[in-house]
Formats: structure tokens, C-alpha cells, sequence
């Protein structure tokens, strides 16, 4: 994350993004309309946003899973198209290959870029020990607990030495304790630097935790209501009069959010 | 990848052994005749194949386990020939099948079972029962409606007519589900083994050395290798000649190529002499003709063959049938 | 323990079978319904003769041709339509309209294409077991979740790699599946291929002895394809749970 002496540049900008889709009726449903973020190198944004806001189709076009219908996102300055390498996505569904052993799955992302294998067993080991599962390699993904297979896709990931990091709801399928041991498992890995993170969560206080910046999102159509830079210290505390200031704006921008909700997107 | 020629070897075996080549002439120099038949006391001529070589073909006796199968086979080309019934024979010819008929298998040959009942005497007491038959396409249909017909009976008012497997008739006389059935031998026999059944009357008291069925041979084998069918026909009307003076002995050879056991074969050929004869074998127009006029009047099919094209007798007057 | 009960179970299940059969024979003369020992008794002389054995044999050998060949066929034509859109688009209503058609119906073709003998009955139960396997194929490749080729393209991975290594394991599943159905499926469909102007197998012991109205004949066979149609189940959910086993899915 930045230290403030330097200017950082902007890693991914985000200008004039709209997603359409038709609906069964034939009228257009406007998934997200006229969207534009600067997100700066090194930075750490939260996309937060009741369902139908958008976030995860945002994240999805950041990735280059989905191509937007108005508008583009620039990484590095150029037009992303499709995925790659070098903007990996973490899944709420971990998307462990659940044939493959813990290893074996570290070893795809490296095998698909052509590493040597020796090399890449070696980088495989290194970074299954960063998440602290070195001892699971001959593991199966069914054997382990949800929070050590998103730990694995965590590792997975990481081993290609990607750009950027996109989050889509990591933790959503977790029980509370795992979360908050995740989160901060997640903070320990980018002290090593280097990596830009979007982050879609729903979660209020994981946002705040996590996010040098909260992105605010609003549904129908799906839009940037507001933005929150968070000037908390790392490391945070969860409880406290300074996250609860934060907590209070966020709710405050949300009980915006739902009156101007003209019908809810459940 | 051992795998891969495991399958084509696999792939080798099924297909090598039984793609129909037209050279049934093989590297050999004999021609290989594969000749149909059913596990029926009709078909007993067959037992030549297992009396002595042959010097100018190699007999492959094959045996079907039903007509259905038996005709398609020859309608295709898979066999050389077949005993087939005369109007599954005529029926074949009628859509052009390149088959001729060299020689009848024998005559006579079938018995009406009716359930071992004192009230099921006679033919009149037919009436109103059901009766099963092999197929409508069959002698034993024309034999049955004769029957009747010479009885005072009418086939469509008085009678029910069933079609069935043979197998299935011994079974459905004993529930009761037939009262009767006509149907080539050892059946009936089997039935009277078993005191299920009993004869109400011999197919040849019904039309005196009635044909049933026929050797058909394919064209191209007749045209291609005369002398062969020359053999095969005289080896068969030797082996008839044999039936006929050594009855124990045939059935007991019998046993190899039909299958039932040899006392029933034997009670078949003897008791009484008659109910199956193999003497005059040749294919006379005559017996075909009234053959196709039953067919035509007992509303079976309407079809008329040109007998003159479809039999031969040369191979049967030179043996001697 | 539960192993022990299960298998304990079992046999007392059978011999449960084989008391109702046994009572059953006796409202029936000996042609008509056998009993069991009667049944066994044939079974002893089928087996004196050599016979048994030697339909066992035959039977099995141009079963496991039959499959291994349908097996080797619908596979790679599963896993290409399943992959290529336009010919599954292209092929499956032709595959849709053929693949109820019972095996049985189609005698008289195979007897017009291969004549008699092996290859019709090897047809008859190629026919059997290609089309679930060919549909289990298509389907575990369609049923691929959608997010492990996310992940894959994601790394850039070469479309062989997503082919070998995402899709194939993916689809494995549900293959298997259908490889155990369709053996299932061939088998029960033997004894029709055998009908066939086929000289000796199981199948054709059956019939002929229906034609001799040996009926426990008929049984001893019976019996024996049951025994055997069970044997072959039971190989195929062992090699099942090996390969699961191996490769992580159990």
C-alpha cells in the first residue's frame, strides 16, 4: 500500500462502464450504468453493495470475464478484453480443481504459463507455506475446511505473481471466525507488496476492515452512490470509536440507498 | 498405447470371421454351403453333414431358433440356403429374393395336439377353442383350416386361430390357455411325453404327403458350383433313405445337430411310422401350385410365383428322390 | 461388522428368493416351472458336459468386445460433441430419434450387414451400450462447471491444457456413470444378440433349450447371466471407487 511519498499511478481505471441486459420482457435491465473509478496502484478498494448493485458484474469486467456494453476498463492503460494471468480472481466458491491435490492445484496456474517444473514445485511449496498449508500438499480439496480451501485458491493465485488480486465475496461462505482470521491472513500477505486488490463484499465491517477505500454501490441502476476513503492505521481494530464512525457513514449512505429504491432487487 | 491395439484387435476379431465376403469359395477350393435349419424332426435330412466327407463342398450346418430369424438370414445372403416353410419360401421369392427350391426336406410331418381331454375327440369338438399356429405364413395354417373346413367347420366363425411360438404352445395347452395346436414335431411329441396332449390327428391324414418344408438355395451358389449342389442334394436324399430304414439310429445322430434327446426323436420317426416321411423328395410344380391356391383361398396372401423359375428338380431326378 | 451383516443379509435375502421359488415350483410340474434344485441339478449337467463353460466363454468374450469397442467409440464422439457446439447441434436429433429404438428392432439390419454368427450379436450389444455411454459423455462435458473453465482461462491456459486437464477430469463423473449403466444395459441385451443364427453362447443356450422345452435349462441359464450380469456390476463399482479413489473424488 502507498506510503504517501510517492504518487502512485493509476493501475485500473474504470471510465464510462455500462452493462445491459435484456430482460424477458424485452425492456433493458441496466446491470450497471456509467461507471467510472480510478484505482491506484497498490490501493485496496472495497465494492460494497446490496445484491443487484452490480458489484461482482464490475469485478467480472475488471477480470475480462464479461465484456461491457458501454464504456471499458483500462489496466496498465490498456483495454482489458479478456482474462489473464496477471489480474487473478478468488471465487466464493474457492474453484479448487477437486480432482487435482492441494499441490497439484498450485501447480495448474504455473503449469499453464510454462514454468519449469522444478521451479514451479518450488514456488508451488513456497507459496502453500505462506498460507501455512505446506503440510496439506497431498491433500484433496474435499478433505479440507472451506477456509483452507480458499487459503489454497489464495496460494494458487498468488504463485503466478499477479498485478492485480479480485475478490469476489472470498469469505462470504464462511463462518464468522474463519472470516475475520482469513481477513487478516489476507492483510499479512500483501504487506509482501506489489499487489493491486478490488474486493466485492456485502459485509459492512469486512469492507471497513480491509479497504483503504469503500466504493459504495447502489442497484437499478447499478451506479456508485458514494465513496469512503478509510484513514484508519493498520493494524485495525474492529471495535472502536473510529470503526464505528465509518460504520455510521456507511449506513447513513444506505439509508439513502433504500429510499430511493423503487423496488428491491431480491 | 496398448490400449489402442487391444481395441483393434479386438475390432479384428468380431468383424474378420463373419464380414460377408461372396467368396464362400475360400482359399480351400471347396465351397463352404452354411445351410439353415430348426431344431424340428422336419429338418432331419440335415444329419447328412455328419455322415462321412463330402468331396466337393463343406457342409456348415446353421441352426436358427425360430423362422423369423431363419428367413432373414436367407433373405440376406448370410446362408447358402435354408430349410424354410414353402410359403415363407414363396413369400421370399414373391419379393424377388434370387432363391430357388433344389429339394423338399420331407413330407408330412406335423400333428394337431389337443389337450388330453375325453370331450376333445373329434374335430367338432373344436369348436369354439382356441387354437395356436406357428405363423399364418405357414403349411400348418393350410393344414388346420383343411382340417376344419373337411370337418364342417369354419376357420373365421368357429375357431379361434392364434399365432405363438412353438416352444410356448406345450405350456399354453397345459394352462389351458389353447385347447389345441399344430405345429411341426417333436412338439406334439413333447407334449405327449409330458401327458399334457394328445394327437387328434397326423398331419398326413389331413392331406397325404403334404409338403411343408423346402430346401431353398440361393441362385448364385446353384449357378457357381453345380456340381457341389449336385452333392449336397444326393447326400441329402441318402440320408432321408437312411431315416427311413434306421430310424434309432438317425434319431440317435439327430440328437447331435437338433438337440432333443434321442428316445423323443425316435418316438417321433416311429410311433407311428409315418408322421414324418423323407421319400420323394424332388419339387414338383403340382404340390406348390395347391400350396399357393390354400394360400389364396384361405386369404393368407394373394401372390403368384412363377414355378416354373423358382423350382428345380434336376439335382433331386439325378439322385434318385 | 456391517460388512459381515451386509453380506450375511444378502444371503439370506437369496435364500429367501429361493424358498418362494421352490414353493412356487410346486404348484407346477417339472416343465413348466422347475424348482431350484432342479434347476441346479441341470446346471451340473450342463457343466459335466462342458458346455457351461464353453458358452461362458463365447458370451463373455464377444460382450467385452462389444463394449470395449462402443465404449472406444462414444467416448471420443461424446467428449467432441459435447465440446463443438454446431455438431452436437448437428448430431443430436439424429442420436435422439435412433436412441430409443430397442437393439432387438434392428436384427434384420445386422443380419443384412454382418450376416450370422459373431459379429450381428457383438452389434446388437455394441448398439446397447453406445448410446448411454455416448449421452453420459455429452452431458459430463456440458455439465462442466462453468467456473473451473473460468479458472483455467483465467491462468491461460492453452485450450489442450483446458481440454485434458479441466474438462476431461471434469467429465470423468459423470462418464463413468454412464460406462456402468451402459455395461449394465449390454448385458441384459446378450442373450438378444445371441439369438442371432449364433451357435453357441449363452444366449443361444437358452433358446435352444426353450426349443426343446427344457425349461430348467432355460433357468440354469437364466441364473447363470444373472450371476455373471451381478459379478460384472460388482467389477465395475470396485474399479469405480479405485479410480475415484486415485484421483481425488471420494
Amino acid at each position: 500500500m502507498g506510503d504517501g511519498m510517492i504518487t502512485p499511478s493509476v493501475k485500473i481505471q474504470v471510465s464510462g462502464l455500462g452493462k445491459v441486459f435484456p430482460r424477458p420482457d424485452g425492456s433493458a435491465h441496466h446491470v450497471l450504468s456509467d461507471i467510472h473509478l480510478d484505482i491506484r496502484e497498490g490501493a485496496f478498494v472495497c465494492l460494497l453493495g446490496p445484491s443487484g448493485c452490480g458489484k461482482t458484474t464490475l469485478l467480472s469486467a475488471m477480470a475480462g470475464f464479461d465484456t461491457p456494453s458501454a464504456g471499458q476498463v483500462r489496466i496498465d492503460g490498456r483495454i482489458v478484453t479478456g482474462p489473464s494471468p496477471r489480474r487473478m480472481v478468488i471465487f466464493q466458491e474457492y474453484g479448487l480443481f477437486p480432482w487435482l491435490t492441494v499441490q497439484d492445484n498450485v501447480l495448474f496456474g504455473l503449469r499453464a504459463q510454462g514454468v519449469p517444473e522444478a521451479e514451479a514445485r518450488e514456488r508451488s511449496v513456497e507459496y502453500l507455506g505462506l498460507v501455512g498449508l505446506a503440510a496439506n500438499a497431498g491433500n484433496h480439496p474435499h478433505q479440507l475446511s472451506g477456509g483452507m480451501k480458499q487459503r489454497v485458491a489464495i496460494a494458487r493465485a498468488l504463485a503466478v505473481r499477479p498485478d492485480v488480486l479480485l475478490m469476489d465475496e472470498p469469505f462470504g461462505a464462511l463462518d464468522a471466525f474463519t472470516r475475520y482470521r482469513l481477513q487478516d491472513e489476507l492483510l499479512r500477505l500483501l504487506e509482501l507488496g506489489g499487489l493491486t486488490v478490488v474486493l466485492v463484499t456485502h459485509d459492512i465491517d469486512e469492507a471497513i476492515y480491509l479497504g483503504d477505500r469503500v466504493v459504495l454501490m447502489a442497484p437499478n441502476p447499478g451506479r456508485i452512490q458514494e465513496t469512503l476513503a478509510i484513514d484508519l492505521p493498520r493494524p485495525r481494530q474492529r471495535t472502536g470509536a473510529a470503526f464505528e464512525g465509518y460504520r455510521r457513514r456507511v449506513f447513513q449512505a444506505f439509508a439513502l440507498v433504500h429510499e430511493r429504491m423503487t423496488d428491491y432487487a431480491i | 498405447m496398448k490400449r489402442r491395439s487391444f481395441l483393434k484387435l479386438a475390432l479384428a476379431l468380431s468383424l474378420a470371421p463373419t464380414v460377408r465376403t461372396v467368396d464362400a469359395l475360400a482359399a480351400k477350393g471347396k465351397p463352404r454351403i452354411r445351410i439353415g435349419y430348426l431344431p424340428i424332426t422336419d429338418h432331419l435330412s440335415i444329419i447328412a453333414a455328419g455322415r462321412g466327407n463330402f468331396e466337393r463342398l463343406e457342409l456348415e450346418p446353421v441352426k436358427f431358433s425360430s423362422w423369423p430369424e431363419l428367413a432373414e438370414a436367407l433373405k440376406a445372403g448370410a446362408v447358402e440356403g435354408a430349410f424354410a416353410l414353402t410359403p415363407i419360401g414363396l413369400s421370399l421369392r414373391q419379393k424377388e429374393v434370387p432363391i430357388k427350391v433344389v429339394l423338399l426336406g420331407h413330407r408330412n410331418g406335423s400333428v394337431v395336439t389337443v389337450k388330453n381331454d375325453p370331450a376333445l375327440a373329434k374335430a367338432q369338438d373344436l369348436k369354439g377353442k382356441t387354437i395356436a399356429i406357428p405363423s399364418r405364413f405357414s403349411t400348418h395354417n393350410i393344414l388346420i383350416r383343411k382340417y376344419l373346413s373337411d370337418n364342417g367347420l369354419d376357420a373365421t366363425n368357429d375357431v379361434t386361430l392364434i399365432e405363438m411360438a412353438p416352444p410356448e404352445m406345450v405350456n399354453a395347452l397345459a394352462t389351458g390357455r389353447v385347447q389345441a395346436f399344430i405345429v411341426a414335431e417333436p412338439f406334439g411329441a413333447q407334449a405327449e411325453m409330458q401327458h399334457v396332449g394328445k394327437i387328434q390327428i397326423l398331419s398326413k391324414d389331413i392331406w397325404p404327403d403334404h409338403i411343408c418344408c423346402a430346401l431353398n438355395l440361393r441362385q448364385n451358389i446353384i449357378e457357381s458350383e453345380p456340381a457341389a449342389v449336385e452333392e449336397l442334394v444326393a447326400r441329402l436324399v441318402d440320408a432321408g433313405r437312411f431315416i427311413e430304414s434306421q430310424p434309432k439310429e438317425a434319431a440317435t445322430l439327430g440328437t447331435r445337430y437338433l438337440g432333443q434327446k434321442p428316445e423323443v426323436l425316435e418316438y417321433v420317426l416311429t410311433t407311428p411310422k409315418g408322421r414324418v416321411t423323407f421319400n420323394d423328395l424332388a419339387p414338383t410344380p403340382k404340390d406348390f401350385a395347391v400350396t399357393q391356391d390354400y394360400l389364396r383361398t384361405f386369404g393368407v396372401s394373394d401372390g403368384t410365383v412363377d414355378l416354373g423359375a423358382y423350382l428345380d428338380d434336376s439335382f433331386a431326378r439325378k439322385a434318385g428322390a | 461388522m456391517i460388512r459381515r451383516r451386509r453380506y450375511v443379509l444378502g444371503l439370506a435375502g437369496v435364500l429367501l428368493v429361493a424358498g418362494i421359488w421352490q414353493a412356487l415350483a410346486s404348484l407346477y410340474t417339472i416343465e413348466q416351472l422347475p424348482g431350484p434344485l432342479v434347476v441346479v441339478k441341470a446346471l451340473g449337467e450342463l457343466f459335466a458336459s462342458g458346455v457351461l463353460l464353453k458358452s461362458i466363454a463365447i458370451s463373455l468374450a464377444r460382450f467385452f468386445t462389444a463394449y470395449l469397442l462402443a465404449s472406444a467409440a462414444a467416448v471420443p464422439l461424446g467428449l467432441w460433441l459435447g465440446r463443438s457446439l454446431v455438431s452436437f447441434e448437428l448430431a443430436n436429433p439424429a442420436l435422439q430419434l435412433l436412441r430409443p429404438i430397442s437393439p432387438i428392432a434392428w436384427f434384420p439390419l445386422a443380419v443384412l450387414w454382418f450376416g450370422i454368427g459373431n459379429a450381428p450379436a457383438v452389434f446388437i450389444i455394441f448398439l446397447a451400450a453406445f448410446f448411454p455411454v455416448l449421452l453420459a459423455t455429452v452431458q459430463g462435458v456440458h455439465g462442466v462447471a462453468p467456473l473451473y473453465l473460468k479458472v483455467a482461462a483465467n491462468f491461460g491456459a492453452s485450450p489442450g491444457m483446458v481440454f485434458c486437464r479441466v474438462v476431461l477430469p471434469a467429465a470423468f463423473p459423470s462418464i463413468a456413470t454412464g460406462l456402468r449403466i451402459a455395461i449394465g444395459t449390454a448385458w441384459i441385451h446378450l442373450v438378444a444378440g445371441e439369438m442371432l443364427g449364433a451357435q453357441s453362447g449363452l444366449g443361444f443356450l437358452i433358446v435352444d433349450a426353450r426349443n426343446f422345452l427344457r425349461t430348467d435349462c432355460i433357468m440354469a441359464g437364466m441364473l447363470v447371466v444373472g450371476v455373471l450380469g451381478l459379478c460384472i456390476d460388482s467389477g465395475v463399482v470396485v474399479a469405480e471407487r479405485f479410480c475415484r479413489r486415485r484421483w481425488g473424488m471420494a
